[in-house]
C-alpha cells in the first residue's frame, strides 16, 4: 500500500507499508528511510528509525494527521486520494487571498483594478496585537476586495481576489 | 495583610501571582471577561469577578470589584494596566495597595524619554537619538543626524510594540506612521521617537527591587538577548561571559538611576552590552515575564518582595546576601508559526503535556480543551530550567522542550528547540540579531530530517489505520482544513 503526504512546509513524502503494515518505507527529498512500528496505542506511535526510538504523538482529523515528535511539530494531509492534487496545492498560489490568521482588518492598502507585484502588502490585519501583512502571492490585477477596514476575519477567509498575470 | 489580592491579569502570571499569595496565606480574587470564564486563573482562584468586556484594561471596574470583594491590594501583573500611573494612581486614592512601582515611579521612569534624560544628568551612557514628537516633520528632522540603521520606538510602552526598523531614510516615513498607530493602539500613546541602532549587541538587564524607605537592592543581570521583532524569546541568568568591569557596572548604573528617581516596587533596567561598552535603553516598571530565571539562581521569590514593599516593608535581605548560584534558563513558548514569520496561530489546544524533572520549572496559563485567543498575547508556557552551570541547564531545557506536547495549534517549540542548538549561543556569546537569522528560512524538517522521516511514518501508519474515516471526510467537505487544523495554509505565498 502507498500513500503521499504533504507537510505544511510544502515537503511532499511518499510512504509505502509492507503487507503487514509494521515496516514503512519512507522517500523524501531524494532519501529513503526503512522504519519499523514497535508500539501502538490510541494516540501515540513508537517507531524505529537507525536504531534509534522515537514516541510520536498523533492526532487525526479527517485526512489530516498532526504528530509531533521530540518537540517538534508536523502537520501532514494525505494527498493520494485527492486525484493528483497535491502538486498543484504544493506549487501553484492561489489568486484567493486568504486571511492567514484571525483578527481585525486594520488597513487595505489597495483598491480594486490596481496592479501589483507579487510580495506587496495588499491590506494589514491586527492579531494578538501585532501588525501581520497580507501579501500578494504573484503579481496581477485586483478584482475584488472582499473585505471592509476594521471587518473582523476569521482564518482561511478570503479576502481579496486577484487576477493573475497571463504568461 | 489583611483581606484578599485582586489579580488584574489573566494567564500564567494571573497564577504564577496566586501562587505566592497563597502560600502567603492570602485569598485571592481573579477577574475574567466572558471569553475567559473557564480560563485556568479564574478556577485557581479563591474567588472571581465578571468584569465585563475590555475589563482588564478598565481601571474603575478593577477598583470597584477590589473593593466590593473586600481586597486590600491590587496586583496589575505585566502588560494590560501595569505601568498606567493613573490606575496605580488611582488604587492608591481609593485607598487600596498597588503592587507595583508607585505611581510616582512609573512617571518618573515608564516615560522612556524622561528616564532617558535622566540617565544622560547621572552620567549613564545611552544611545545616540532623537525627541520623541507626534509630528512627523520634527522626527524626520531630528534622525537626520543619526547614523543608520534607525529603530523608530513607543515613548509610552515597550514589548516591541510601536517598534520599526529603518536602514533607509526614505522609509522612516512610512515606519514612524505605523509605530505610532501601533503605539496608539496598545498604549494609549502615539508619541515615537528614533534612535540609532546599535547591531550586534547583547541585551542585558538588572533586575531590581526598591523600597519605600530609598533603599534599592538589584537582583543581578539577565541576558534576553535572544529576542525576534524585539520580542524575547530566550532569557537567562547570570549573562554569560560578562567581565566584571561590565557586570559591576551595569548594576551600579541601575541602581545609581533607581534611587535618583527614588524606585519603588520591582523593576529591571535594560541596557545594551556591546564588547566593554554599554547603553542604557529603559526601565520596565513592573514585574517582567523572564522574573523566574532570577528567582531560581537567587532562590528567591520576587512577588513576595514586591507584597512587602508594596505594603512599606523590607525585604529580608542585604545586597550581599545576594549571591547567584547556578545557571536558569527561560524559553517562552508561544503559539506562533515560526516557519512562516512567526503569525500567531490562535486556537484550541487539544492535547497538552507539559516536561518535568530536576530543575525544570513551568509557568503556564493554559490548559487542554482551552483556547489560545487572537485578542491576547500568544504565549502559552514558560519553559525553565537551572542548573548547577550552564551547560546542565541547557542541557535540561533540551530536553524539556523536547518532552513538551502540545496539539491543537502551532508553536514556537521545535523552532526555540533548535535554537538551544546554534553555536554561538551555545558558546555563550549571543546578540540581538541572533534569532531572527536563526529563524530566515527556518523548517523544522529541514533541521532534523530523521524526527521528520520517523513522523511522516507514523502519520501514515495512522491514516492506514483509518481508511474508513478517512474516505467520509474526503468527500464531504473541502474547507475542513481551515476550521480543523490551525495553522494550515495552502498555497503559501511567503
Amino acid at each position: 500500500m502507498k500513500l503521499s503526504l504533504l507537510e505544511r512546509d510544502g515537503s511532499l513524502v511518499e510512504i509505502t507499508l509492507e503487507g503487514k503494515p509494521r515496516v514503512v518505507t519512507v522517500e523524501w527529498a531524494g532519501t529513503s528511510a526503512e522504519i519499523r512500528l514497535l508500539a501502538e496505542a490510541a494516540r501515540r506511535m513508537t517507531v524505529l528509525l537507525d536504531g534509534q526510538r522515537h514516541a510520536v504523538e498523533l492526532r487525526l482529523e479527517g485526512t489530516f494527521v498532526e504528530t509531533i515528535i521530540r518537540g517538534r511539530r508536523f502537520v501532514f494531509r494525505r494527498t493520494d486520494l485527492e486525484a493528483g492534487q497535491a502538486h498543484e496545492v504544493a506549487t501553484a498560489a492561489d489568486p484567493l487571498v486568504r486571511a492567514i490568521v484571525p483578527g481585525r482588518v486594520l488597513e487595505i492598502r489597495v483598491v480594486a483594478g490596481e496592479r501589483v507585484e507579487a510580495g506587496q502588502v495588499l491590506a494589514v490585519i491586527d492579531a494578538m496585537k501585532m501588525e501581520n501583512p497580507v501579501v500578494a502571492p504573484m503579481p496581477g490585477t485586483v478584482v475584488e476586495i472582499a473585505i471592509a477596514a476594521d471587518e473582523r476575519v476569521s482564518q482561511g477567509q478570503i479576502l481579496i481576489r486577484l487576477e493573475p498575470d497571463s504568461v | 495583610m489583611a483581606g484578599g489580592i485582586l489579580i488584574a491579569n489573566r494567564g500564567e502570571i494571573a497564577l504564577r501571582i496566586m501562587r505566592t499569595c497563597r502560600t502567603l496565606g492570602l485569598r485571592t480574587v481573579a477577574v475574567f471577561v466572558e471569553d475567559d470564564a473557564e480560563a485556568p486563573h479564574v478556577g485557581f482562584a479563591d474567588d472571581a469577578v465578571d468584569i465585563g468586556p475590555g475589563g482588564y484594561l478598565a481601571p474603575g471596574r478593577l477598583i470597584e470589584a477590589a473593593q466590593r470583594l473586600d481586597c486590600a491590594m491590587i496586583h496589575p501583573g505585566y502588560g494590560f494596566l501595569s505601568e498606567n500611573a493613573a490606575f496605580a494612581r488611582a488604587v492608591t486614592q481609593a485607598g487600596l495597595i498597588f503592587i507595583g512601582p508607585s505611581a510616582e515611579t512609573i512617571a518618573a521612569v515608564g516615560d522612556k524619554i524622561e528616564a532617558r534624560r535622566r540617565a544622560v544628568s547621572l552620567g549613564i551612557p545611552v544611545i545616540p537619538g532623537c525627541e520623541p514628537s507626534t509630528s512627523p516633520e520634527a522626527l524626520l528632522d531630528g534622525a537626520r543626524s543619526l547614523t543608520l540603521p534607525l529603530l523608530v520606538k513607543a515613548a509610552g510602552g515597550g514589548g516591541g510594540r510601536g517598534m520599526r526598523r529603518v536602514t533607509r531614510y526614505d522609509d522612516l516615513g512610512q515606519a514612524l506612521a505605523a509605530a505610532s498607530r501601533e503605539a496608539e493602539s496598545a498604549f494609549g500613546d502615539p508619541r515615537v521617537y528614533v534612535e540609532s541602532a546599535i547591531d550586534g549587541a547583547r541585551h542585558v538587564e538588572i533586575q531590581i527591587v526598591g523600597e519605600r524607605d530609598g533603599r534599592v537592592l538589584h537582583f543581578h543581570e539577565r541576558d534576553c538577548s535572544l529576542q525576534r521583532r524585539h520580542q524575547k524569546i530566550i532569557e537567562e541568568a547570570p549573562a554569560p561571559g560578562l567581565s566584571p568591569h561590565v557586570r559591576e557596572g551595569l548594576a551600579r548604573d541601575a541602581i545609581r538611576l533607581a534611587e535618583a528617581v527614588r524606585y519603588e516596587g520591582a523593576g529591571s533596567v535594560e541596557f545594551l552590552v556591546r564588547d566593554e561598552e554599554w547603553f542604557f535603553l529603559e526601565v520596565n516598571a513592573r514585574l517582567q515575564v523572564e522574573h523566574p530565571v532570577t528567582e531560581l539562581i537567587l532562590g528567591i521569590d520576587l512577588v513576595m518582595a514586591q507584597l512587602l514593599v508594596a505594603s512599606g516593608g523590607r525585604m529580608p535581605w542585604l545586597q550581599d546576601d545576594l549571591q547567584p548560584r547556578g545557571h536558569a534558563i527561560e524559553a517562552r513558548l508561544c503559539a506562533e508559526d515560526a516557519g512562516r514569520g512567526f503569525v500567531p496561530c490562535p486556537g484550541r489546544i487539544e492535547r497538552l503535556q507539559f516536561p518535568s524533572g530536576p530543575g525544570v520549572r513551568v509557568d503556564a496559563g493554559v490548559v487542554a480543551g482551552g483556547t489560545v485567543s487572537p485578542d491576547y498575547d500568544s504565549m502559552i508556557a514558560k519553559i525553565i530550567a537551572y542548573g548547577a552551570n550552564r551547560d546542565e541547564a541547557l542541557a535540561r531545557l533540551g530536553c524539556a522542550l523536547e518532552e513538551t506536547v502540545v496539539l491543537g495549534v502551532e508553536t514556537t517549540g521545535g523552532f526555540l528547540r533548535d535554537l538551544l542548538d546554534d553555536p554561538r549561543f551555545r558558546e555563550g556569546r549571543p546578540h540581538i540579531g541572533l534569532a531572527a537569522a536563526r529563524a530566515a528560512g527556518w523548517t523544522p524538517s529541514q533541521v532534523k530530517p530523521q524526527l521528520f522521516q520517523a513522523a511522516a511514518a507514523a502519520a501514515a501508519l495512522a491514516l492506514a489505520g483509518e481508511r474508513r474515516a478517512v474516505r467520509v471526510s474526503v468527500g464531504e467537505q473541502v474547507d475542513s482544513p481551515w476550521q480543523h487544523l490551525a495553522g494550515w495554509r495552502l498555497g503559501a505565498g511567503e
